[in-house]
């Protein structure tokens, strides 16, 4: 046991968590970044009233269906995991590693769309019901993250955080109605957003795609570096001693 | 203002995405040299 | 022993303890009362403390209950007595629900003492068809906020430097019965426009978001507790 560790140590692992479809995956979502960037920066027209503005909601919209789906991933996950039928702890990081995602690209949604509301309407924030139950999201995800750190064995953390999600499925919607009633949708918005097509649609179109490809390559090697952690720190007592070990050799 | 605000998005946007990537996969690295193959049943 | 009589008796252990360090009395209550004058001093104008007392009472009940709920599960934590109920096979749902209606009695004696100094510091005033708008929206409100209070509270509940995550799980979680309860508290004191037809509304969402804790809580809380180590 401990003599096959410091085989394998001495060796450089050069590809740690990928495999030939994440390989696969990495090149066609690079391919994708690339089409999106000519087209969304280079070839699409500027929009008549938003000018070159237009652009950040390419980056913007496909970040905000992101995040949401993240979260969907982390809720199924979160209950694949409580169900007697397929409890395991790959569900568990599953949830972990799209949360995690899903954070990255909150934050992407939130920094977008403020400077776009900077550019359209003048403010950075707006206290409507889309970008407040976003800005909730995503202190929801934080609070996640955080109580996946609460310490604990792997099956209890597991536990603990596949409920925490939950509860987050039962709050959002009532965070997002409470905000719908107090402070309803901005007319504005809604005119302003609903004029692309063209080229520029297109451009959104690809957004979505390639964002989707980076959020699955993502999730997929976030989920392996979560696994390593958790088998180091299964072994890592055993390491440890063996280390020791060869150290009283010399 | 415009043009400064796109560039200040797909920078941000990319830059960070970037920044996270390089993080995650260093870790990984670090990880898969302390780990016996059998720890990374994908390989 | 049912789960009816677990709940009673859980509820009448925590209000029987409360009664007898007082740390409701003598500090939380204070606490309340120093954050209303602060925001005088931070808020400034005499009017726009009339207008914003319903957001100023409620913010600083939920800032209070923090203190509260943190108090009812260090009761608890203290020479493990919550895992000893649950490992004596005392049912989580009974335990939850006693905690419960323990922490919401307590904060409606709070929301009574935010009331009164909002009529002494910020000048506010009720009338007679606002009072029972005003009661019933404290009381749903407290509900919500002593079922979801409980919730976090045991996850958060132990050692480890887990009570500082209660302020970011919690916080968020409420602030649906912050919208509703200031909004229908703003009706029923006739401050800002809203009619007691729309408080009634936000009444509404305050019930649904009880039930709908009430039911998701009383599922949740036992592996949450359980798990605390």
């Amino acid at each position: 046991m401990s003599a096959t560790h410091t085989d394998t140590a001495a060796a450089v692992v050069r590809r740690p968590t990928g495999t030939r479809v994440t390989r696969a995956l990495g090149i066609a979502t690079l391919i994708g970044l690339g089409w999106f960037v000519t087209f969304g920066l280079f070839l699409s027209p500027d929009d008549a009233v938003q000018l070159a503005g237009v652009r950040i909601l390419y980056l913007h919209v496909p970040s905000a269906w992101l995040a949401y789906l993240a979260f969907i991933v982390t809720a199924i996950s979160s209950a694949a995991y409580l169900s007697k039928r397929t409890r395991s702890l790959t569900w568990d990081r599953l949830a972990g590693a799209s949360a995690e995602v899903g954070v990255l690209f909150m934050g992407i949604t939130l920094l977008t769309g403020s400077l776009w509301g900077r550019m359209s309407w003048g403010v950075y924030w707006v206290w409507d019901s889309r970008v407040t139950t976003t800005a909730f999201l995503f202190v929801t995800y934080l609070g996640y993250l955080a109580v996946r750190g609460l310490g604990g064995s792997h099956h209890q953390r597991a536990r603990r955080s596949a409920v925490v999600a939950l509860l987050s499925v039962l709050e959002i919607p009532l965070v997002h109605f409470s905000v719908e009633w107090w402070r309803p949708l901005h007319q504005q918005e809604s005119i302003a957003k609903g004029k692309l097509e063209g080229l520029m649609l297109f451009s959104l179109f690809i957004g979505v795609v390639v964002f989707t490809l980076l959020y699955v390559w993502l999730v997929m090697h976030r989920q392996r570096v979560l696994a390593m952690e958790d088998a180091l720190d299964d072994h890592g007592l055993e390491f440890a001693i063996a280390e020791r070990r060869e150290e009283a050799l010399f | 203002m415009e043009t400064r605000f796109v560039i200040i998005s797909y920078i941000a946007t990319f830059g960070g995405i970037g920044v996270l990537v390089a993080a995650m996969l260093r870790r990984a690295r670090v990880l898969a040299q302390r780990l016996p193959p059998e720890d990374r049943p994908w390989t | 022993m049912t789960s009816i009589e677990v709940t009673r008796l859980v509820a009448a252990k925590d209000l029987r303890i409360e009664l007898r360090s007082r740390i409701l009395i003598n500090q939380v209550l204070p606490f309340a009362a120093i954050v209303m004058v602060l925001f005088a001093f931070a808020l400034d104008k005499d009017d726009l403390l009339a207008r914003v007392a319903p957001g100023l009472i409620w913010l600083a009940t939920l800032f209070s209950m923090l203190f509260v709920v943190q108090r009812s599960f260090a009761v608890e934590a203290a020479d493990g007595a919550l895992d000893a109920l649950r490992t004596a096979g005392v049912p989580a749902r009974g335990i939850y629900f006693g905690k419960a209606i323990a922490l919401g009695l307590q904060l409606l004696v709070l929301e009574v003492l935010l009331f009164l100094a909002a009529f002494v510091l910020y000048n506010s005033r009720v009338g007679a068809d606002g009072v029972v708008l005003l009661i019933t929206s404290a009381l749903a409100a407290s509900c919500g906020l002593g079922l979801v209070g409980t919730l976090y509270g045991g996850l958060t509940t132990g050692t480890k430097g887990r009570e500082s995550l209660l302020p970011l799980l919690l916080l968020p979680v409420v602030a649906p019965v912050l919208i509703g309860v200031t909004r229908a508290t703003e009706a029923a004191l006739g401050v800002g426009g809203i009619s007691m037809h729309e408080g009634w509304a936000w009444v509404s969402l305050l019930v649904t978001y009880a039930l709908l804790f009430g039911i998701g809580g009383s599922i949740a809380f036992g592996p949450l507790v359980d798990d605390s180590v």
